[in-house]
């Protein structure tokens, strides 16, 4: 397969990163302090949320299917880290519950799916409402306040220059990308994605896998709610919202197909900076917001427009 | 809105200098409009309503704003003495049209409602209204609200929030320096009434200039860190103007603590105050929703015992809250 693609396939593939190295010369030409080291310190940071929900959305993509839950999960998680940040206990108590707490909505939602029959969008959409409710339940609709100064350190810090936020972001980018093209898991999730009948003939137990790329999204929502609330210093029931939008924006601009098997971590990490770059340089340039807006749209139209081109040609 | 307007003109066109006065300025505007509500509180008197069941339908309750509202309200009925069910529209206008055909098919006595959308809730409104249901409007109005039928309005004003918090601003930075505004999402009427408080005061401060166009960071605390983050790497900001708390937090994250950036929201919520005490925002106008409740309760009540509100625009006054009063509102 690998070395049998089409020139077409080929350019579709490096297409984004084209568009993101000229963005960023385009906008280091209009706007010099866009390359400043603040600056570059900046898009790591506000990559960084983005970035491993992209990573989780990307196994899920993978193996076929899709998350609508994951804004609400980073919500409600974040929620729960906030309550238990406040220096009652030790960090690593609102770590952990974030992280059950994403892995538990995750796993109902692979449980569903893959067992239940549910089609991914309606069993995921059900989800981000219920889930939102339960963030809005727990925390009583308020802002929950008094994150403690050692849990806000967490996302404020910096080491060698590079944030902490972005430390967390690379650890997730190294673990995913190794599990998805050195493992045969990795590989069994781009088979369920891409002929789920003949990874079942083939004896991979798909109904296992689909179960855990949801639960791998979960979890990863879970760690995003965690570094939320110590970004934003508080917890906040109507935080993240449409985050699962950025998410599936980033893995669709980066390459990752819609219709499962296809896709590679480093199209996905390009595609959550050119969404991060857009978003920075245009703030940086003083653009009215609603240019984002139209710009960003433009982009994933232009990205999917060339994965489906790409594809036509290759069949 | 004519008579808000008249509201805005007087005060701006009164507005002077000094913060204290521009607040006792606000003040007086509102008091031309109803001067039943002089220090902007209204009461029917405790128990007065005994046996009336009041429906208060809000437009949501998933933020501390709204969360006032509802205890504020709970607590109205608890003094009135009345039989009270708070219902969430949850921002939808079709869900808050069937609330109100339920609660008048329920048989209360009276229904509060803050309208999800201007125009689409003064058909269910004259309904209400027709079956005798005394209707009030809280927080915010339906278009031509007098001509549907409802009794009575109770709200803040957010035209002069915003300008009480662009007076506070221009007071901080001696009417001078680069100042930049995050807005809540484009076309919500709160934030536009606020942006227009701000312009009506900038107009009398030429030297205060908005380096960038105002970003709209649909009142979100993640949205605005992340736009503020960008902004001081590529400008000089004195001041940070928000339509809301959360995100002035999020400017304040940004900036991080006694940063020497005046930053500032509207609303007097739980994280702004936290984030005013440890210096990262500046200060901010509280809207005090939850006494637009009580006093649409009670004048809800008042109506129904055949009294007479002396104006059925009931505007409740804001105030500015920075480190020294923090302490008074939390």
């Amino acid at each position: 397969m690998e070395n049998k693609k089409s020139f077409s396939a080929i350019f579709s593939e490096y297409f984004i990163f084209v568009i993101f190295i000229a963005l960023v010369i385009v906008l280091a030409i209009m706007k010099p302090s866009f390359i400043s080291p603040k600056n570059l310190a900046n898009i790591l940071k506000q990559a960084s949320i983005n970035g491993i929900l992209a990573f989780g959305m990307m196994f899920v993509i993978i193996s076929g299917g899709f998350d609508m839950s994951v804004g609400s999960t980073v919500a409600f998680t974040g929620i729960l880290a906030a309550l238990l940040g406040k220096g009652q206990y030790p960090l690593v108590v609102p770590l952990i519950v974030a992280l059950i707490g994403g892995l538990a909505v995750g796993i109902v939602n692979g449980v569903g799916i893959a067992i239940g029959d549910l089609p991914p969008f309606i069993m995921t959409l059900g989800t981000m409402t219920a889930v939102r409710g339960l963030a809005l339940l727990i925390s009583n609709g308020k802002p929950v306040t008094g994150v403690s100064e050692g849990y806000r350190a967490v996302a404020a810090g910096s080491i060698a220059g590079i944030p902490s936020l972005a430390i967390f972001l690379i650890v997730v980018i190294i673990i995913c990308s190794f599990v998805a093209t050195k493992t045969v898991y990795g590989r069994r999730v781009y088979a369920c994605g891409g002929n789920i009948q003949a990874a079942r003939v083939a004896g991979i137990n798909t109904t296992l896998i689909r179960i855990s790329t949801f639960a791998i999204a979960g979890l990863l929502a879970g760690l995003s709610g965690f570094l939320m609330t110590s970004r934003v210093t508080i917890g906040q029931p109507t935080a993240a919202e449409s985050y699962e939008m950025d998410a599936i924006t980033a893995c669709v601009v980066g390459g990752v197909s819609m219709s499962g098997g296809v896709g590679k971590p480093w199209g996905v990490i390009i595609g959550t900076l050119l969404i991060t770059v857009i978003a920075n340089g245009l703030d940086i340039l003083g653009v009215s917001s609603h240019w984002q807006k139209i710009v960003k749209g433009l982009i994933i139209v232009l990205a999917v427009l060339m994965d489906v081109k790409g594809k036509s040609r290759k069949d | 809105m004519k008579v808000r307007r008249l509201v805005a003109l007087l005060t701006a066109g009164m507005m002077v200098t000094a913060l204290t006065a521009t607040t006792a300025m606000a003040e007086s505007g509102a008091e031309s409009v109803a001067e039943a509500a002089a220090d902007g509180v209204i009461s029917a008197g405790a128990g007065a309503g005994k046996g009336y069941k009041i429906a208060v339908i809000q437009q949501h309750q998933t933020n501390a704003f709204q969360i006032a509202v509802s205890e504020a309200a709970e607590a109205a009925a608890e003094e009135l003495g009345c039989e009270l069910n708070l219902l969430s529209a949850d921002q939808d206008a079709a869900k808050q049209i069937s609330q109100i055909e339920q609660c008048v098919v329920d048989g209360y006595d009276a229904i509060l409602f803050e309208p999800v959308d201007p125009d689409g809730l003064g058909a269910a409104a004259k309904a209400a209204a027709d079956e005798g249901v005394v209707v009030i409007n809280i927080i915010s109005a339906c278009t031509d609200w007098e001509a549907n039928g409802i009794a009575a309005l109770s709200c803040g004003d957010n035209v002069t929030a915003g300008e009480t918090e662009m007076q506070a601003v221009a007071d901080l930075l001696g009417g001078k320096g680069n100042i930049a505004i995050l807005t809540g999402p484009s076309g919500d009427s709160g934030g536009l009434q606020r942006m227009e408080g701000y312009e009506n005061i900038l107009a009398n401060y030429p030297d205060m200039v908005q380096v960038v166009e105002p970003a709209d960071c649909q009142w979100d605390t993640a949205s605005a860190q992340g736009t503020v983050e960008s902004w001081l790497s590529a400008y000089d900001l004195d001041a940070i103007i928000c339509e809301n708390d959360g995100m002035a937090v999020g400017a304040g994250n940004a900036a991080g603590a006694d940063s020497g950036i005046v930053i500032t929201g509207v609303d007097g919520t739980p994280d702004g105050f936290e984030a005013i005490k440890d210096g990262r925002i500046t200060g901010t106008v509280s809207q005090n929703g939850g006494q637009m409740a009580a006093n649409g309760m009670n004048a809800a009540v008042i109506l129904l015992n055949g009294g007479e509100l002396e104006s059925n625009t009931i505007i409740t006054t804001n105030t500015w809250i920075d480190a020294n009063n923090v302490a008074d509102f939390e």
